[in-house]
């Protein structure tokens, strides 16, 4: 079989190809050993991580919808200082490429977590600025591009670690928002974080979720995703990394041609626990198929 | 470990207007299961409904290679589900969970099964092993109706005392099987207690444990993506504050672990 190039570069760093889980769907990684190597994936992004732990929203947290889910879970997980004693160790013993979300409520918040998060092993940062479940934080510093290149620049200035800017779609124009990222230092920008959605049962009258409101992942919100994704890939100069409903090989080469370098599985993990695999060896039949060498050659390779 | 298997529909016989029993040819996890664990089971390959359907195991053979399930017809997945015919592949992520905690080899005594209309399901895996382990065990079925109490032959074949009671007094004693267990321990010694229904039931039952003394192992249900503790959808409020996780904390939990 005629070997290809799945590497990618993502700032200063290179991954072995261009598959990463979405953050909140895969754990710490480790939950996901027995169904495949997770240090042959392009990467995980781990759990959103903030300074102190957090017990997240009160249930229910997950509803499903047409081709889709609602969740709110809040950033529930254990803090940074947890994660770096009971997670790092083990994920770099395993030679796994671990980037970690980032979620605060303040600037200076986000700024106490990149430094603790200067570790070895620690192979880039994801800011979280989109989270839609959180009342103060989260989305609320994603949707303005003021804050954006506010707490980029700050953030910026405590790490060499390539830093990844994750972007809400819950916003009107995209692209400025990514725009803001650049400009403030960031080496790549993620996207899309969940939309946000609600369900209501009706016998009752009250909304499903214990928040009320939650965001929508899963296949239904691929068109979106992929349409955001092609207009920040055409707005900014940095590596884009594409995510919304990829289920399939298929779909995470849609994102690709419109102009991702990576993508990430999110939902998907939760159904077929083995997607992020099969979806790295459906790459590599594809450009095998199609005579390329390189998946870096398919990267915005949209046709009009 | 939890992995997917491709499974295949041995029969799924209709016991009730809306319970169903799935066998199913799975021997991979009927070496691996564990009473009172789960699997995840994926109605269709397509995007809708577009999560597995968590599912209690209701029995296991590893003799013969097969599981089965006992589920409710409640949604668009377990409708699908009673739709399957037999000879049809179904793809099963499992085992998933922890399972109830049984008494040690050579420990005697008696437990009591109480189960709440579907919450029946887990109850007969564990009946099974209880019994290989000369645990004398009864169970105390409570339904809202006759229709309800599914699957009591199974378990007196094995040696089960039943004890019935039904909302509507359609058959057993009339009330709830709270108000049954309270009496049965009039005249009983309180042994082990595993129990499986809806939240007033173990919710009432948690109050009981409290007042008598009992140790109660109750299986909870929740909402849920993954099973697999990613996604941490399946949050129950713990005393003391936060949360645990049905999938992997639990199923199964202790009456004092959780607060419902």
């Amino acid at each position: 079989m005629r070997q290809v190039d799945l590497g990618v570069d993502i700032g200063s760093l290179r991954l072995s190809n261009p598959v990463l889980t979405a953050s909140g769907t895969f754990g710490y990684g480790l939950e996901f050993r027995s169904f495949g190597d997770i240090s042959a994936l392009g990467g995980i992004v781990v759990k959103g991580t903030t300074l102190e732990p957090r017990a997240g929203n009160r249930p229910q947290r997950v509803v499903e919808t047409a081709a889709g889910m609602l969740n709110s879970i809040g950033l529930e997980n254990p803090g940074v200082d947890y994660f770096l004693t009971h997670y790092l160790p083990e994920l770099r013993d395993l030679g796994v490429t671990t980037i970690v979300n980032m979620a605060g409520n303040t600037v200076e918040e986000y700024c106490r977590l990149t430094e603790r998060l200067q570790q070895p092993g620690v192979a880039a940062l994801e800011l979280n600025i989109s989270c839609p479940n959180v009342k103060a934080g989260g989305m609320a510093f994603g949707t303005s591009e003021t804050a954006v290149y506010e707490v980029v620049g700050q953030v910026k200035r405590h790490t060499s670690l390539p830093l990844i800017v994750k972007l809400s779609p819950n916003v009107t124009d995209i692209a400025s928002i990514a725009q803001a990222a650049e400009a403030a230092g960031a080496d790549a920008i993620s996207l899309v974080n969940t939309l946000l959605g609600m369900a209501v049962d009706t016998r009752t009258r009250r909304p499903i979720l214990g928040n009320v409101v939650g965001g929508l992942s899963g296949p239904a919100i691929k068109p979106v995703a992929l349409r955001m994704v092609w207009q920040v890939a055409q707005a900014v100069r940095v590596p884009v990394i594409g995510l919304g409903g990829i289920m399939t090989a298929n779909d995470a080469l849609e994102f690709i041609i419109c102009g991702a370098s990576a993508v990430q599985i999110g939902a998907a993990n939760f159904i077929e626990p083995g997607t992020a695999w099969q979806v790295i060896d459906g790459i590599a039949s594809y450009l095998r198929e199609q005579g390329l060498s390189s998946v870096r050659e398919l990267v915005g390779s949209l046709q009009f | 470990m939890p992995a997917t298997h491709k499974t295949t529909v041995i029969s799924n016989e209709q016991l009730s207007p809306n319970s169903w029993r799935l066998l199913l040819a799975a021997q991979a996890l009927a070496e691996q299961a564990q009473p009172g664990q789960f699997v995840q089971v994926r109605v269709t390959a397509t995007y809708d409904p577009l999560l597995r359907t968590p599912l209690s195991m209701h029995d296991c053979d590893p003799a013969q290679g097969t599981l089965t399930l006992l589920y409710q017809t409640v949604g668009t997945s377990t409708r699908m589900l009673s739709r399957l015919q037999a000879g049809t592949e179904l793809d099963v992520l499992g085992p998933l969970g922890h399972g109830f905690v049984l008494p040690e080899q050579g420990e005697r005594g008696s437990a009591i099964l109480l189960a709440g209309g579907i919450g029946v399901a887990p109850l007969l895996f564990l009946a099974r092993e209880l019994v290989k382990k000369h645990i004398d065990t009864s169970l105390l079925f409570g339904a809202r109706s006759a229709a309800d109490l599914v699957g009591i032959a199974d378990f007196e074949q094995i040696g089960v005392t039943v004890t019935c009671c039904t909302n509507d007094g359609s058959q057993g004693i009339s009330g709830n099987v709270i108000d049954l267990l309270d009496n049965y321990l009039q005249s009983h010694v309180a042994g082990r207690v595993f129990a499986c229904g809806p939240i007033p039931m173990l919710k009432a039952l948690q109050g009981l444990a409290k007042q008598r003394d009992l140790a109660a192992q109750l299986s909870l249900e929740a909402y849920m993506a993954c099973g697999l503790g990613a996604c941490l959808g399946c949050a129950v409020a713990v005393p003391g504050g936060g949360f645990a996780h049905v999938c992997t904390d639990g199923p199964v939990f202790k009456e004092s672990e959780v607060e419902l």
